[in-house]
């Protein structure tokens, strides 16, 4: 093996190893390709500052001279930061050096001779891949003023305009709407240029050697037929032989054609698009919540329970393989999914990770089938995760257990509990159900003692709470609730307090208790 | 004792039914169909079969009606609201508790006269969401209410004769001797309306209040005894 392929190899194998290059390539990447990234959207924001300013400076100087920090702003300092921001970019697409060990281990195995010249051109190939693609062209020229001061290339200035395409989704998406209309747009461009030169050589014959008329040029014959096509028409030029005239009437007529097939074109690419658009939007919104409840099924109940956790302010996601009740769930405005919550793919496609953002499940479908299906495909992707589900039928519970379902939902019977419970003690019974349901001001909270409480209160006493109006149930510790406890008991970290009051009055306490102590 | 009358033999009708057999405490079912009158048979409880459009007379004769508590728990929302008007028609003191499916039906069960609606998706939905959200809460209101630990919810109507009566509520300390917390106060001329102590500080204990409170099951006996 000759010394510079050997140096080569090296190379790529010390890169491909090193933890740093690695992630510092990775941390590139994700500033400017990965739409999940949450530091893109500020990189984005700042390349537009950059696009937007340099387009006013440019329209600025058409009247103006420009002071000398501006200029050496727009052509210097923005176009560096384009040129870096583009060898970055050309950097993170592909790697050279994996390439090169690609290739290594590739002739090793076959015994032959490394040939470090293959895999170079190989790398060079992908590289240049997207070197002449459309976005990487546009920041090319967009760096151009860097390069010169002649006043022509000034207009690549304008390039940088549609550099933005680069940070805004929706203008990406509305491109991207329009090119899955390839087809028609060629068919209907076609049309038209023929269109338009046959009107122009025709309206040239006609009317060039006529001294009453104003087309003399072969350009302003063309310049009248697009005028007249597009059905603007300035009147600037106008025929004034029959001839002529009765070449506008046809192409007049086929201008209308022309707009409204164009029109429909468009119109048609964003209805068949517009459930994708939807559904990435969604996709999206998932993966900015941090952590929310998972809601299987948009049934009465859920619908219930979604709006009580709207009112709180608690994020959640719905499952729902029934386009139509998840068209009624997303009148409620939330984040509901057109997705079978039994399928594993499903949380894949939409980018739902179970370990890191779901608090819990909720499994309110229709049947218990369905829930015993939805538990069971969660817990084997996740055995530790809390699942709560509707139970339906009673003779089901033991099958909704052995799927994995930490906590049933009877309504029949809470329903009986509650029947016995009042008619033994309505008036304590009502009390409880005014605080449980939160219909009145008066709320039973929790508040839970963590270190930054317990550095400067240690027992009961401390939290002063005998002298606001919260009445102080309890401490739940460990599974053990410790009725009215006595004002000595000791915190702990991890404490609940139960606290019934108002809930304003709960709420500034709980402020009140992580204020330092004067 | 109190009877209890349950209408229809669902499984919310059978959740009740056994609750309260449970508490060893009378049963009467009535059905409207043939099916459910055998199965209620076959488990042993007190059955009539009757026709929806009955005249209810039956149940004055055979209950005092003040110490019946009513149950409708009949499988289609429009029977029960039926079955509502039609005892409240007959007896206008008769307690009288209606499932609701919805929270629709639930308002027309009160228009008809419902003492106490229950509405199962409400109640469905309320449970779900406090026990994601407050799990210890639920806990305990399991333990308090559902299960028979120690901790107990109970209630005392004040008599004339009470050393809590004629007071005002921010200056009873009765309780704290006896390691108990009083919940609620349950006014009988406003109608049970109820002031929560926080907003019930200064409320005056008349006779015929009712006291919400908690505690271990020793110190509410005794209590007991200290406010009768």
């Amino acid at each position: 093996m000759g010394f510079i392929s050997k140096g080569f190899i090296d190379l790529s194998y010390t890169l491909q190893a090193s933890n740093s290059y690695q992630r510092t390539k990775q941390f590139f990447y994700s500033l400017l390709e990965d739409d999940t990234y949450p530091y893109k959207r500020y990189f984005d924001y700042m390349m537009m500052l950059l696009i937007l300013s340099s387009v006013m400076l440019l329209i600025r100087q058409v009247k103006y001279p420009l002071p000398e920090y501006a200029v050496i702003y727009n052509d210097f300092i923005i176009s560096f930061v384009f040129l870096i921001e583009y060898l970055l970019r050309l950097w993170v697409y592909s790697s050279v050096s994996k390439e090169l060990i690609h290739q290594y281990e590739k002739d090793e195995f076959l015994g032959l001779k490394f040939r470090p010249l293959k895999a170079l051109a190989k790398a060079a190939r992908i590289k240049w891949k997207y070197i002449s693609s459309v976005y990487a062209i546009i920041d090319l020229l967009a760096i151009m003023p860097f390069f010169h001061q002649l006043r022509i290339l000034r207009l690549f200035i304008l390039f940088r305009a549609f550099k933005i395409f680069r940070y805004t989704k929706s203008l990406q998406q509305f491109a991207g709407v329009l090119a899955s209309k390839k087809f028609e747009f060629f068919t209907l461009m076609i049309f038209a240029t023929v269109m338009i030169s046959m009107a122009a050589v025709l309206i040239y014959i006609a009317e060039a050697n006529n001294k009453d008329s104003a087309i003399n040029t072969m350009f302003e014959a063309f310049y009248w037929s697009f005028v007249t096509l597009s059905t603007v028409g300035y009147g600037d030029f106008v025929p004034v032989t029959d001839l002529g005239r009765t070449v506008a009437m046809v192409i007049i007529i086929s201008g209308i054609a022309v707009i409204s097939f164009m029109t429909s074109i468009v119109v048609s690419a964003f209805t068949e698009q517009l459930d994708g658009i939807k559904e990435q939007k969604i996709i999206t919104d998932i993966t900015k919540m941090k952590r929310f409840y998972l809601i299987c099924g948009y049934s009465e109940v859920s619908a219930i329970v979604t709006k009580r956790l709207q009112k709180d302010g608690i994020d959640f996601v719905v499952l729902e393989k029934d386009p139509q009740k998840v068209i009624e769930a997303n009148k409620s405005k939330m984040t509901a999914v057109c997705a079978d919550p039994a399928k594993q793919e499903t949380y894949g496609n939409y980018g739902i990770d179970l370990k890191k953002q779901v608090v819990s499940v909720l499994c309110l479908e229709d049947t218990d089938v369905q829930n015993i299906y939805t538990a069971l495909t969660i817990r084997s992707m996740h055995p530790d995760i809390k699942i709560l589900s509707y139970l339906h039928e009673n003779k089901n519970r033991k099958k909704l257990s052995i799927a994995g379902v930490n906590h049933i939902i009877y309504t029949q019977e809470l329903v009986g509990i509650l029947a016995r419970e009042f008619s033994g003690k309505p008036v304590a019974f009502e009390a409880i159900e005014a605080l449980r349901s939160q219909s009145t001001d008066v709320v039973i909270e929790e508040l839970l003692i963590d270190k930054r409480i317990l550095n400067q209160r240690k027992r009961i006493i401390d939290l002063n709470i005998h002298t606001t109006k919260l009445i102080l149930l309890g401490v739940y510790r460990k599974m053990v609730f410790h009725f009215n406890p006595d004002r000595e008991m000791e915190l702990h970290e991890g404490d609940i307090l139960v606290v019934i009051g108002f809930d304003m009055m709960i709420k500034e306490y709980s402020i009140n208790l992580h204020k330092a102590i004067a | 004792m109190k009877n209890t009358i349950v209408f229809g033999y669902n499984e919310y009708a059978k959740e009740i039914a056994s609750n309260f057999t449970e508490a060893s405490m009378p049963v009467m079912i009535y059905v409207i169909d043939e099916l459910n009158y055998r199965h209620a048979k076959e488990s042993g409880y007190d059955v009539e079969l009757v026709e929806l459009d009955d005249d209810w007379l039956e149940i004055g004769e055979r209950f005092d009606v003040l110490d019946v508590i009513c149950f409708c728990a009949l499988d289609d929302d429009a029977q029960n609201v039926f079955l509502t008007i039609s005892l409240r028609a007959e007896y206008s003191k008769l307690n009288i508790i209606a499932l609701a499916t919805s929270k629709d039906s639930a308002n027309k069960l009160h228009l008809a006269g419902a003492n106490k609606v229950i509405s199962k998706l409400e109640t469905t939905a309320n449970v779900i969401v406090e026990s994601l959200e407050k799990p210890a809460v639920v806990e305990i209101m399991n333990d308090i209410l559902y299960h028979n630990k120690e901790l107990k919810l109970a209630e005392y109507t004040i008599s004339k004769t009470s050393p809590l009566a004629n007071k005002r509520f921010n200056d009873i300390t009765l309780h704290n001797e006896f390691n108990i917390i009083i919940l609620a106060v349950a006014d009988q001329e406003l109608e049970a309306e109820f002031s929560f102590t926080p907003q019930g500080y200064n409320h005056a204990i008349d006779a015929g209040d009712v006291l919400v409170v908690m505690g271990r099951e020793d110190d509410l006996n005794q209590f007991e005894k200290a406010i009768s």
